[in-house]
């Protein structure tokens, strides 16, 4: 009789949660439903997204989108977090960036997308995802967002200049010593640029030597594995050397002109300028004219890529109806479609963030003409993309990473002393939580 | 409403004043702008007092009242003593400069530019313009001239026989001496001009007696100029004191505090808490410290300094 009970409650409850968890997906169709989209795009992105937004508008008469440029991820997160703590002004689609998120879903000021997956599930395809992706966007069960101008932290390299050497960027770690000194030498000048004002970039290297910034277990660094001061010492022979500018400072626009105008032979930087430099060093904008190639983070004892960039979020403020939700939702999953992500991508070099895009044969020519125009896409393994740790904390804990790796390349700190002093400070921040 | 009966002597005679009046009117007419006031200026201050008793984290919606909890925190934890001594030594040093280059450097071109003809008053208006383009415009131009790479600071001091380049905003002795050049430049055209002013309103007559009395040039600009601009002083002191504590638009664009907090300022300081870490719970107490250091600072400054200002030019 107990177990009976006990059956019965546990069904009750379960049928609870899912009720509870249960959407009206409705939107009505005999009157316009009006959302707010905070995007964070400028320039020929801004322009190909209205066009999107335009045709989700022809498509659905009934919603009328109002896009606003609010400015970079942060400015979208300052402008939200004071709307959210007035409870008016709240957009019902928002653009912000994937660290962003696990502190969103601590606060619950994000919808949990499930029961909109569920009841929107004709029109996103969830599974079609990249799993990387929608994995670094669920929060301990809560899908906070959708993966929308999704990027990574790659390397151009001038293939021009590599073929005339004869060698290939390298896949492996191991091999980069060799690279650096042999292009390094060849050219007299920094063989690698690293984008060291933001530890997003350089961090990955880490990782995949085993050395991980947050050990969630024991709520101290990863990074005081005697690996990474190798690393750090590594990096900071390759700099001694002149083998690698470490760049800390105006960082977008020096290792674009230094790129461009050949001062370097590669850079680490974000795959959504892919297009950009790619007309600048055919065009020679700044005096080199090459063809520019694109590698993935190097692999060491794994081969992890990261996530980056944006997602769609819907905030959960009550000041937006169910219905302009569900609206929200519907133009979130039109601009995560397959056909719209290559369109998009074709633009703006942010990543395709659905599977079928490159296998499903309807969507072969779109494919073939991102490829035409952008044909190192097809060198990033988007499967091999994964999540980082999801830490509130992980933000401020990179800065710290980022400061100390700034002051062990180019401000002469010895890196024995800065990785010593670097642990201490995180391993403070993060029991100062 | 209330009278009140004054008296005062003149030449040995009592002499009865009019009885101030107060009416009810009076009152209603500085309403609007005392619940103006109240609203945009002392509402805040309450609230920020309250905030610093609870845990608001800026996403929440909701919080509850932890007493001194954040107090607690700020005083003793490691980490936030750390950031908030260097924060706060760091807004010193760069006030303390700011004034200097801002006083000093505007003194020198008031007393340079001190000529009423056309050439001159283009070179004040060259001086002053600066200070019309918005402080973010002038970082993002710096930014540029201060690149390691491309700047033409770089260029020109490569031109001079300098072939390293300078690191200005990377390396962490340099950085904030950038941010001063930058401010200094925005905001040296304005104490020049103030200072101008003053200048032409000290009387020809001190000058014309003390030169009959041999003085140099030097011993009037002593004597004279000096202590009849202290008022001057005191003001654009003051009012320089009061920005120069609270920079950071400059920093903002420039280094954004970095490199590791080297220019992070206490205004920066609070952001980076309250939007960066989402803790405004921790930004408040640091803003009401602030609020209170500077107060402090600068009614103190006033009466040490008031005693040796001379107001009859």
């Amino acid at each position: 009789m107990k177990k009976l009970v006990a059956l019965v409650l546990a069904a009750l409850m379960l049928f609870t949660c899912t009720a509870l968890a249960e959407i009206d997906p409705s939107i009505p169709t005999d009157q316009t439903t009006e959302i707010v989209f905070w995007h964070s795009f400028t320039g020929d992105d801004e322009a190909a997204l209205l066009a999107q937004i335009e045709a989700f508008q022809a498509e659905y008469p009934y919603i009328a989108v109002k896009p606003q440029y609010i400015g970079g991820y942060n400015d979208i997160h300052t402008e939200l977090a004071s709307a959210n703590a007035a409870g008016v002004g709240v957009p019902a689609l928002c653009v912000i960036n994937v660290p962003r998120l696990t502190s969103y879903a601590e606060d619950d000021v994000v919808e949990d997308l499930n029961p909109y997956i569920e009841a929107f599930a004709d029109q996103i395809n969830f599974a079609d995802f990249y799993d990387g992706m929608t994995t670094a966007m669920n929060n301990d069960g809560k899908q906070t967002a959708l993966p929308f101008g999704q990027s990574g932290q790659i390397f151009y390299y001038n293939k021009t200049l590599l073929s005339e050497l004869g060698v290939t960027f390298p896949e492996k770690l191991e091999d980069m010593d060799a690279f650096l000194k042999t292009v390094s030498e060849a050219t007299g000048k920094p063989a690698l640029e690293i984008h060291g004002a933001d530890n997003a970039y350089f961090y990955c290297m880490f990782c995949n030597l085993g050395a991980y910034m947050i050990d969630v277990e024991t709520n101290t660094t990863g990074l005081d594995a005697e690996v990474a001061l190798d690393l750090i010492k590594r990096i900071r022979s390759w700099v001694d050397a002149g083998y690698v500018k470490w760049v800390d400072t105006d960082v977008g626009n020096t290792l674009r002109l230094d790129f461009t105008s050949g001062a370097t032979a590669s850079v680490l930087y974000t795959s959504s300028l892919y297009s950009s430099y790619k007309a600048m060093a055919e065009a020679g904008t700044n005096g080199a004219v090459f063809e520019v190639g694109i590698a993935n983070q190097p692999m060491g004892i794994t081969n992890y890529q990261f996530v980056a960039g944006a997602t769609l979020i819907l905030p959960s403020c009550e000041c937006n109806t169910q219905a302009q939700k569900n609206a929200a939702f519907l133009l979130a999953s039109y601009l995560t479609a397959p056909k719209q992500q290559l369109e998009w991508a074709t633009v703006s070099s942010y990543y395709v963030t659905r599977k079928s895009a490159s296998t499903d044969p309807q969507y072969a020519e779109a494919y073939q003409a991102l490829l035409e125009k952008l044909p190192e896409t097809a060198v990033i393994d988007l499967n091999s993309y994964v999540s980082k740790t999801k830490h509130p904390l992980f933000d401020k804990c990179g800065d710290v990473f980022e400061n100390y790796m700034s002051e062990i390349m180019n401000n002469g700190m010895d890196p024995e002393e800065g990785w010593e002093m670097m642990i201490e400070e995180i391993n403070d921040t993060l029991a100062d939580a | 409403m209330a009278k009140k009966t004054r008296s005062v002597e003149v030449n040995g005679r009592q002499i009865r004043l009019r009885p101030e009046r107060y009416s009810w009117s009076d009152f209603f007419m500085a309403l609007p702008a005392v619940l103006l006031l109240v609203l945009t200026t002392y509402y805040p201050i309450a609230k920020l007092i309250n905030i610093s008793f609870t845990d608001w984290r800026l996403t929440s919606r909701t919080y509850e009242y932890v007493g001194l909890k954040n107090w607690i925190w700020l005083f003793t934890s490691k980490t936030s003593t750390k950031y908030l001594l260097n924060s706060i030594k760091v807004t010193l040093i760069y006030t303390f400069f700011n004034i200097a280059i801002d006083l000093g450097l505007g003194l020198v071109l008031a007393h340079l530019f001190n000529r009423l003809t056309k050439p001159y008053g283009a070179m004040r208006a060259l001086i002053f313009m600066p200070r019309y383009i918005a402080m973010s415009t002038c970082g993002i131009i710096f930014l540029w001239m201060f690149n390691t790479d491309y700047g033409v600071i770089n260029r020109m001091l490569e031109w001079a026989g300098v072939q390293n380049h300078i690191n200005w905003l990377g390396d962490g002795k340099l950085a904030l001496t950038s941010i001063l050049i930058l401010t200094g430049w925005h905001g040296v055209g304005y104490s020049m001009m103030i200072y101008l002013s003053a200048l032409l309103g000290i009387s020809r007559d001190y000058y014309e007696a003390s030169s009959l009395d041999g003085a140099t040039p030097l011993q009037q600009f002593r004597y004279i100029t000096l202590p009849l601009l202290s008022p001057t002083s005191l003001f654009l002191f003051i009012t320089t004191f009061i920005s120069s504590m609270k920079v950071y638009q400059s920093v903002d664009v420039m280094t954004g505090g970095g490199p590791r907090q080297q220019t992070e300022v206490m205004v920066y300081y609070i952001y980076r808490l309250a939007f960066d870490d989402n803790r405004i719970d921790r930004a408040s107490v640091v803003a009401l410290l602030f609020f209170v250091v500077l107060l402090i600072v600068t009614a103190s400054t006033m009466r040490i300094t008031n005693k040796n200002v001379h107001y009859e030019a």
